[in-house]
């Protein structure tokens, strides 16, 4: 067991008599971890706790030496976005960014203001009021003054939600730039998101941790259960509602289904599980039971 | 090195809504300015200031809050390494000063153009600080207890008329009513947890 993992045992969180959060134990290795899930999984519940920004029971919740029941010392590593943020509207960004990076106790303000616009890709937006940014800018505001004070833990709660294909990419790849230096925890029900840049994943769902693993792993859970199937379209059209499809495309010879099922389809052929294979998968076998 | 979090940036993040007290002070002060009988002062001044002085006082306090509690994403601020307090109590004690300080260059500049006559410009500086304390100090609990800066106008200014309706008059009860209200707020602030 790494000294720079993310040790969580037996977390439970009530909210009253709703249990919200079930036994949740991970170990998050130094990279990008993800946690994927449907809405209402839990998700966000968890990335708040991990944030301190609410308590919870535990048996065990650390980051290398430092303990989550000193909530300070977190705070002192750690770099939050959460799903909204738009927060200072009447300020510029250059603003704003001065006074997060007072309010985190940054030495040197101005230079690490530089460094993350510049890191961010928003210097020439430095003078801009914030709420004259578009929403792909005010996600990397966002993602800026998360990292101000170069914070070894960052947390981003659906990071990539609202953004067009072009800016989802870019920001992707700036998550991926950031994790160098630090251990990133991303929540989302985008699972697109998840496999593009994260090694390690864990599935939520009504509270409780179905399933966690590499992404090779978890895609290996699904495998001899993905079928292809060509249909016509009157085939399409009568095809049983009780067939799990994955996806269906419109081909020039009809559709191309793609089905889960752990029973051999007739005219099927097996394909290469994806991780949202996986996913729905889970969903379905796993999700059920602890519901 | 390091700097401190500065009422400067607090009063830019207002944006054109810092200003307003500033204004209906300076308007409140126009209007004696050119109405100065101890008549005019005694009948329209007077009650007028008595109304609008105090309530004014929550203006700032529900502004500085309104990033904190009330914007989308504003839980961020939760998670940085500062006090609670400092984001509360002692934020909320230097605009209250601040207030208070526009509150008395008001009152006693009345010396240099009104005839007061036998007006104590002295109590009425009192009473006015002491309301105002009062006023900001619940503005402070009532933003904190319900995340809602219309709540919070809505309350304080009800409270503000029932108080009104009462002829309610002890410096000592409203010093006690602004103390425990922000320890209130404060000890609100402290658990926070209704993020958006």
């Amino acid at each position: 067991m790494s000294m720079n993992n993310i040790v969580i045992k037996n977390l439970n969180k009530y909210y009253g008599d709703f249990k919200a959060l079930s036994n949740i134990s991970l170990e998050i290795k130094p990279g990008i971890f993800g946690l994927l899930g449907p809405n209402g999984a839990g998700k966000t519940t968890l990335i708040r706790i991990l944030a301190t920004l609410l308590p919870c029971e535990y048996e065990e919740m650390r980051f290398g030496e430092l303990n989550w029941r000193d909530g300070e010392s977190i705070r002192e590593i750690l770099g939050y976005l959460p799903q909204k943020f738009s927060m200072y509207k009447n300020l510029s960004v250059e603003d704003a960014l001065e006074h997060i990076a007072v309010l985190k106790g940054t030495s040197n303000v101005d230079e690490e203001v530089n460094r993350c616009l510049y890191r961010v890709n928003l210097a020439g937006e430095r003078k801009k009021k914030i709420k004259a940014l578009s929403g792909g800018m005010l996600r990397r505001f966002g993602i800026a003054q998360a990292i101000i004070g170069n914070p070894k833990l960052i947390i981003v709660d659906e990071p990539t939600t609202g953004l067009d294909p072009e800016e989802r990419i870019k920001f992707r790849n700036l998550l991926k730039d950031l994790s160098r230096d630090a251990t990133i925890i991303i929540s989302t029900h985008i699972v697109e998101d998840i496999e593009a840049i994260c090694q390690e994943v864990a599935i939520l769902d009504k509270g409780q941790v179905l399933i966690t693993g590499t992404i090779p792993e978890l895609k290996r859970t699904a495998e001899n259960k993905v079928w292809k199937v060509k249909l016509s379209e009157d085939e399409y059209r009568n095809m049983p509602s009780s067939l799990e499809t994955i996806r269906s495309t419109y081909t020039d010879d009809g559709y191309e289904i793609r089905l889960l099922s752990e029973n051999t389809i007739k005219r099927g052929v097996k394909d290469e599980p994806t991780l949202e294979d996986c996913y729905l998968y889970t969903i379905k076998t796993k999700g059920h039971k602890v519901g | 090195m390091k700097k401190k979090m500065d009422m400067f940036f607090q009063w830019k993040s207002m944006g054109a809504g810092a200003y307003i007290p500033i204004i209906i002070l300076l308007l409140i002060s126009g209007y004696t300015y050119f109405n100065r009988s101890l008549l005019n002062f005694m009948y329209n001044v007077l009650p007028m200031i008595e109304l609008i002085v105090p309530l004014q006082g929550l203006w700032w306090i529900v502004f500085i809050f309104i990033n904190d509690l009330e914007e989308e994403g504003s839980e961020t601020i939760f998670s940085y390494p500062v006090k609670r307090y400092k984001l509360g109590i002692v934020r909320v004690i230097k605009f209250i000063i601040l207030y208070l300080v526009l509150v008395l260059l008001l009152v006693y500049s009345f010396n240099f153009y009104v005839e007061i006559g036998d007006i104590n410009l002295n109590t009425l500086a009192m009473w006015l600080c002491t309301w105002s304390f009062c006023v900001s100090s619940m503005a402070f609990a009532f933003m904190t207890i319900t995340s809602s800066s219309a709540a919070t106008i809505a309350i304080v200014i009800g409270i503000w008329c029932l108080q009104g309706i009462l002829s309610f008059k002890s410096i000592f009860v409203l010093l006690l009513i602004g103390i425990i209200s922000l320890i209130l707020g404060q000890k609100f602030l402290d658990s926070y947890k209704d993020f958006k």
